[in-house]
Formats: C-alpha cells, sequence, structure tokens
C-alpha cells in the first residue's frame, strides 16, 4: 500500500469492504471495477487453523481482475495486474492456471514486495509521471514504519487496531507531510 | 531538453475510520515537532560538546 500511495495512486483494497454494510461480492466487483491497476498476493493462501481449508478470496478476486481485463469494455481491458506470491512457482502447485501472467516472488520481504509493485507501477506511469526509486521507497517506508506507533499512540489506538481506512489515511497524509 | 515531470502527487482520498484527516495530520504534526525538537537538542548539545572539546 506504501508504495502504490508513494506513487500518486489511491490503494484500494478488500478490506475495505469490511468496514461498510454493503454486500461484499458487489463491494468487491465495484473496486476492481474502478481500478485501472490490480495487484494481488496470493502468498496468504494458507489453510485455516480452525477448518483446515484454504482461504481462497485472494484467487477469486484475482480471477474477477482478470475477468474485467478479458471481458470488460475498451477502458476494463487498458487493466494491468501484477500477481505477487512469496517464491518463484509455488503457485503451480495449486493454482497451474496462472501462467503467464506477470508473477513476482517476494520471499515475504517486504523489500521485495516494494521492489516488485514500483516496478509495476514505474513501468506502467513511466510516461506519466516520476516514480521514485525503490531504495528511496524503501527508505521512505522505514522511517514510516519507525514512527506509526508513535503516531498511534497520538490517536490513541494500537498499530495492530488500525483498519484498513485508518491506515491508509496515515499513509497518505505522510507521504503529503514529507515530500520527496 | 524537456522539463522534469514533477513528483506524483497523493489525492488524499477514501474513508479514514474512526479517525479524521485532520485528526490524522495532527497526530503526524506532533509527532514529527518533537522529533526535530530533540534533533535540534542533540545537534546543540553536540555543538557544545565540540566547542568544550576544542
Amino acid at each position: 500500500m506504501f508504495v502504490v500511495q508513494q506513487c500518486g495512486l489511491v490503494a484500494r483494497c478488500a478490506l475495505e469492504v469490511e468496514d461498510s454494510g454493503e454486500e461484499r461480492i458487489r463491494k468487491i466487483k465495484r473496486l476492481i471495477r474502478e481500478s485501472r491497476y490490480g495487484i494481488h498476493d496470493i502468498s496468504r493462501v494458507q489453510l485455516d487453523g480452525g477448518t483446515g481449508l484454504p482461504r481462497f478470496n485472494m484467487p477469486l478476486e484475482l480471477g474477477l481482475f482478470l475477468g474485467a481485463q478479458e471481458y470488460g469494455d475498451a477502458g476494463q481491458r487498458l487493466k494491468k495486474c501484477l500477481v505477487l506470491d512469496s517464491e518463484p512457482y509455488r503457485y503451480q502447485s495449486f493454482c497451474s492456471d496462472l501462467a503467464g501472467q506477470d508473477i513476482r516472488a517476494h520471499h515475504n520481504k517486504p523489500a521485495r514486495a516494494i521492489a516488485a509493485v514500483r516496478g509495476m507501477l514505474a513501468t506502467s506511469l513511466g510516461g506519466e509521471r516520476r516514480i521514485p526509486g525503490e531504495a528511496r521507497i524503501n527508505a521512505r517506508f522505514t522511517e514510516f514504519r519507525k514512527e506509526l506507533p508513535l503516531y498511534c499512540r497520538q490517536l490513541h489506538v494500537r498499530p495492530s487496531e488500525l483498519q484498513f481506512g485508518e491506515f491508509r489515511g496515515l499513509v497518505q497524509e505522510w507521504v503529503v507531510n514529507h515530500p520527496l | 531538453m524537456g522539463q522534469k515531470k514533477p513528483w506524483p502527487t497523493v489525492i488524499a482520498e477514501g474513508d479514514t475510520g474512526r479517525f479524521t484527516r485532520e485528526q490524522i495530520r495532527e497526530a503526524i504534526r506532533v509527532v514529527d515537532e518533537r522529533k526535530a525538537r530533540r534533533a535540534a537538542r542533540a545537534a546543540a548539545k553536540n555543538g557544545g560538546d565540540s566547542k568544550a572539546t576544542a
């Protein structure tokens, strides 16, 4: 999310859905329709501790995005998508039909995820705006993360209690108040 | 040579949950000001120390 905001875009997420009363799948479809870029991290497809079954929300959302890209109108066909996973080729064990998509491994390291997202956005937006380098974004993210508990203390909330919109608001305002 | 493109500007958009944008801005301002004061005090102390040593 930090990279997206740092590149001047607005991060949207299915987690927004949990904060509203709108029917979940309807809101996810609307969110996908309104987004030109999609970043889907399928590394969190893990077994649920209680049921022993995998949680497939992320691949479902990725499927909706790919469907919009393929079958949507001219605007929807301009969509671009990045798929992230923890290890290269891991997806072949559980979602082999994804072969051919732009899939990057982040090895569960924030710096690798930052580099992948920044790379995709720089390629897509390079003609429109200047995009900071991955080292610069990484340094700024480290600084933000260091200060986050202090900002949260001011807001009388723990970092782990922040909802998606609250965290996004903090990132947006931090980026504006700490210009490049 | 063409003009340099500007750095991207973040568009403040979307729901901010339990906090208003003003509250978030204020929290950032307070923390950043404290940090700046600490840095200024440390710099003054270091400057004083180096003068004392000299």
